[in-house]
């Protein structure tokens, strides 16, 4: 499961893990790719952050689990 | 293996921002502007910004550099574009260190996010996503720029340089003019002095003209002429500026460079003029009145002093001080 990518950009950014980053510049970069295909193909389409996937979702205890498992989230 | 550099930025406060956010009216703590000869209104260090005020409306001027009266204590527009500028230079130092281009990314990624946190969002296009987005897709596009950034003596980009030239003297002062350069770049085997642009606005024929003539980029061509060849940053005569026009919409980030010439000649009447403006500037101070320019009312959407203006002078002081806010720009404060 994963954000999209305008809920990944509305957290804080103090909060941006480097996984975070890595997943909105991949999120911006896919956006950007659609967009080009739509000005391509002459459409004036919206390419929103909201239908664009983010970051992985953080569930209410993943910092706890993570913990357990001794893994970043 | 991927490298990550520490995340360690902080954002605490916004470059130059200290210009802007100086609390209210009532704080007897205002900075003082340092451009102004002491105990005169007479301004001996100019800049874009205080010329294009004083050339708009006298009036303004006097609200709005010599008092510092403002709406808000930063428009967005203006936070906005220092924001891109900054990250911008965070990437070409980063870059300068032999910080790898993705790691370089990802830490500019990150500031553009911790800026965006002061981005109030009462404009659409310029925001705290539509900032990263602006940042990472140009990054992007022009990781491998032919426009190579040139390098200081020290070894460091020549981003963000801050110059204040020595102009004439105007009733015995010396007067200069200040500015903040983006950054000098060497393209097509010439010297150009580069210049971001955001705007809302398409990247057409319109949006660039605006740049010829111009006063702050005529302002930044007289900085990169005069300082050719004394600073390594500068190696020679600059060619033009060249601006990279960056249009913001709400979904999209589109960018657009465009190279804008000027003669030694023109540079000179730009010179020659702006002596004269600086003289009138002297006459204003020494009377102490700076009369309205009542045909720049109504431009851009109208000027934010015009509710002001359009009440008896009696009630001028009053009203200022209750609708406006109070922050002193300063074209000595270097960036």
């Amino acid at each position: 499961m994963s954000e999209t990518l305008d809920e990944t950009l509305k957290r804080k950014a103090e909060e941006w893990t480097p996984d975070d980053i890595e997943a909105i510049i991949a999120g911006l970069r896919d956006q950007r790719e659609r967009w080009n295909l739509e000005q391509q193909k002459g459409s004036r389409k919206r390419v929103t952050a909201k239908n664009i996937p983010g970051a992985a979702k953080k569930g209410k205890f993943a910092g706890f689990a993570a913990g357990l498992k001794g893994v970043k989230v | 293996m991927r490298y990550y550099a520490p995340l360690q930025d902080q954002v605490t406060t916004i470059p130059n921002a200290e210009q802007w956010l100086v609390p209210l009216y009532e704080t007897p703590t205002v900075s003082e502007n340092t451009s102004l000869v002491p105990n005169t209104k007479f301004q001996f260090v100019w800049d874009s910004v205080s010329l294009n005020s004083i050339k708009t409306c006298p009036r303004k001027y006097n609200w709005e550099i010599l008092h510092g009266y403002h709406l808000d204590p930063m428009p967005s527009t203006l936070m906005f574009g220092i924001q891109f500028h900054s990250c911008m230079e965070v990437w070409h130092k980063l870059r300068a260190q032999q910080i790898d281009a993705d790691t370089a990314l990802q830490r500019c990624t990150r500031l553009a996010g911790l800026f965006g946190e002061y981005l109030t969002g009462e404009r659409t296009e310029r925001t705290k996503q539509t900032l990263v987005r602006a940042v990472v897709w140009y990054l992007d596009q022009f990781r491998d720029d032919p426009a190579q950034i040139t390098t200081n003596g020290d070894g460091s980009p020549a981003a963000e340089l801050s110059f204040s030239l020595p102009l004439k003297k105007i009733n015995g002062i010396q007067v200069h003019l200040a500015g903040h350069i983006d950054k000098v770049v060497k393209f097509l085997g010439k010297i150009f002095i580069a210049d971001y642009k955001t705007t809302k606005s398409q990247l057409n024929e319109r949006f660039f003209s605006q740049f010829k003539p111009n006063g702050q980029v005529q302002g930044y061509l007289t900085a990169g002429l005069t300082m050719a060849g004394s600073i390594p940053a500068i190696p020679e005569k600059p060619s033009g500026i060249l601006i990279d026009g960056i249009q913001l919409g709400v979904n999209f980030t589109r960018y657009h460079r465009s190279i804008i010439e000027y003669s030694t000649l023109e540079i000179n009447t730009f010179l020659s003029d702006l002596e004269q403006w600086l003289q009138v500037a002297a006459l204003y101070a020494e009377a102490e009145h700076w009369p309205a320019n009542e045909q720049a009312c109504g431009n851009y959407g109208g000027c934010v002093f015009q509710s002001i203006c359009s009440q008896t002078p009696a009630k001028h002081e009053r009203l200022l001080k209750s609708n406006f806010k109070k922050s002193l720009w300063d074209p000595r404060k270097e960036r």
